[in-house]
């Protein structure tokens, strides 16, 4: 699984993915860490299937006592059905995901970790010299769901918004935004459902200052391709199944 | 390690198959002791002509109620063997995917997560002990309800003899011991397919 570091000062922030050891029918997921001094926070720690792997890579880069928080941006399979192990490795850890899906998500296997479940209005996670915003991002797609943005690294982690179907080994950053725009439209208009709540995010993020924007799927966006990303997505239609 | 993986999944689906099949023997069980009941009945308006075979039907009624309760324990055993069965699986699924996250790190990073291992391969052990004492009585009760359908047959071979003295009330009797012989067989049917089950725990 290929390390990106995306931010190093003070605190830094790691992405993982492009796993070639992944099986091949599984879509390629971004997981991303952050470790700020003895805590960090795995951000969308993924599926059962790369379990193995991301946790040979994480603990390349942090001890594993210094794991101390874990978030979901929504209950899907692929953002944390690998719950159930990460329960054993790191039993005295605390999981912040939206608080409707906790009796959803304890499907996975949840005997040691602590559920610190986010209020519909958001939240605020305080590591070691940092702290870190839990930004609505209800319906975008799921009904109850986060995205996380660091103010001093000016980095905003936005789950499944901003994702891109590709084929394995892609780059990291998007290059050309033009050219990227095919990879993203279908998914947009089929998993995100509604207009409304897009609009509603959008408004919300257009006021933060974000330097990269990092989903869960596909290329990341930084500089200039981030106002460029949101300008395309506030123009495009979605909830296409019911159209 | 794929090996053991695969060994306890096909032990959760053969417990799972177990408490299906100890399921379906308590409802023929059930329809039994209802046979049996009859038989009393029956027996009662025959009178002095069949004063011989209430021993019977009463040890009939008896030999049904206690089928239905031990086939709903063995039926519970197997669902506790099961879900046994499925801790360990899942156990044991972590400690294979924490083995190849070991593989991958240095010696140094690796060992962070030998206490997670230990922790876990202690707890596996006790599973399996526990497991090891659950098969155990889930052997012995099946060994009990196959014997007392043994006995339920031959006591419906008993009956059938002793209904040729009962005149008119005969073909009935008959059919009743028939019925209860048939029920004893479909349950030990049921018994025997368990038993060969149990072969996927030997380990
Ligand atoms: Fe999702
Ligand atoms: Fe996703």
């Amino acid at each position: 699984m290929d390390a990106h570091k995306l931010f190093d000062d003070g605190h830094q922030w790691y992405v993982f993915g492009r796993d070639p050891e992944k099986p091949e029918k599984i879509l390629d997921t971004n997981q991303y860490m952050i470790v700020d001094g003895q805590r960090s926070i795995l951000l969308d720690p993924g599926g059962i299937e790369v379990f193995s792997t991301m946790l040979a890579s994480v603990l390349k880069y942090v001890n594993i006592e210094h794991l101390t928080d874990l978030f979901a941006s929504h209950q899907d399979p692929d953002i944390i059905s690998s719950l159930g192990m990460w329960d054993q490795v790191l039993p005295d850890s605390s999981l912040h995901c939206s608080g409707i899906w906790e009796g959803f998500i304890r499907h996975f296997g949840m005997d040691n970790i602590q559920y610190k479940p986010i209020a519909d209005t958001g939240g605020h996670l305080r590591l070691e010299s940092i702290g870190l915003d839990f930004i609505p991002a209800h319906y975008m797609h799921s009904s109850g769901n986060f995205n996380v943005y660091d103010p001093k690294a000016k980095i905003l982690f936005s789950g499944d918004v901003g994702a891109a179907l590709e084929p394995p080994g892609t780059p990291m950053f998007v290059e050309n935004f033009e050219r990227h725009i095919e990879s993203m439209r279908f998914f947009h208009q089929r998993w995100m459902p509604s207009n409304e709540a897009k609009a509603h995010w959008i408004k919300r993020i257009r006021k933060l200052d974000i330097d990269i924007l990092a989903p869960q799927h596909g290329r990341l966006f930084k500089g200039k391709d981030v106002q460029r990303f949101l300008d395309w997505f506030e123009q495009l239609d979605v909830g296409s199944a019911i159209k | 390690m794929q090996h053991v993986s695969s060994q306890i999944a096909s032990q959760t689906a053969a417990s799972a198959t177990i408490s299906g099949h100890l399921f379906r023997a308590s409802l023929i069980a059930k329809r039994m002791a209802l046979a049996a009941k009859n038989s009393r009945a029956m027996v009662l308006r025959a009178g002095a002509k069949a004063a011989g075979l209430k021993v019977i039907s009463d040890y009939f009624d008896e030999l049904a109620g206690k089928t239905i309760r031990l086939s709903r324990l063995i039926n519970q055993s197997a669902i506790t063997i099961s879900r046994t069965s499925v801790r360990q699986w899942r156990t044991q699924t972590f400690l294979d995917r924490l083995a190849k996250s070991q593989a991958r790190l240095e010696p140094s990073q690796s060992q962070q997560l030998n206490v997670a291992a230990a922790n876990r391969q202690l707890f596996l052990s006790h599973q399996m002990h526990s497991l090891q004492r659950q098969l155990i009585e889930l052997k012995d009760q099946l060994a009990d309800i196959h014997q007392y359908m043994q006995s339920s047959n031959v006591v419906a071979v008993t009956f059938r003899l002793e209904a040729t003295q009962t005149g008119e009330f005969r073909p009935m009797l008959e059919n009743m011991a028939e019925t209860i012989s048939q029920q004893s067989n479909d349950i030990k049917a049921h018994i025997t397919t368990s038993q060969n089950k149990l072969s996927y725990f030997q380990a």
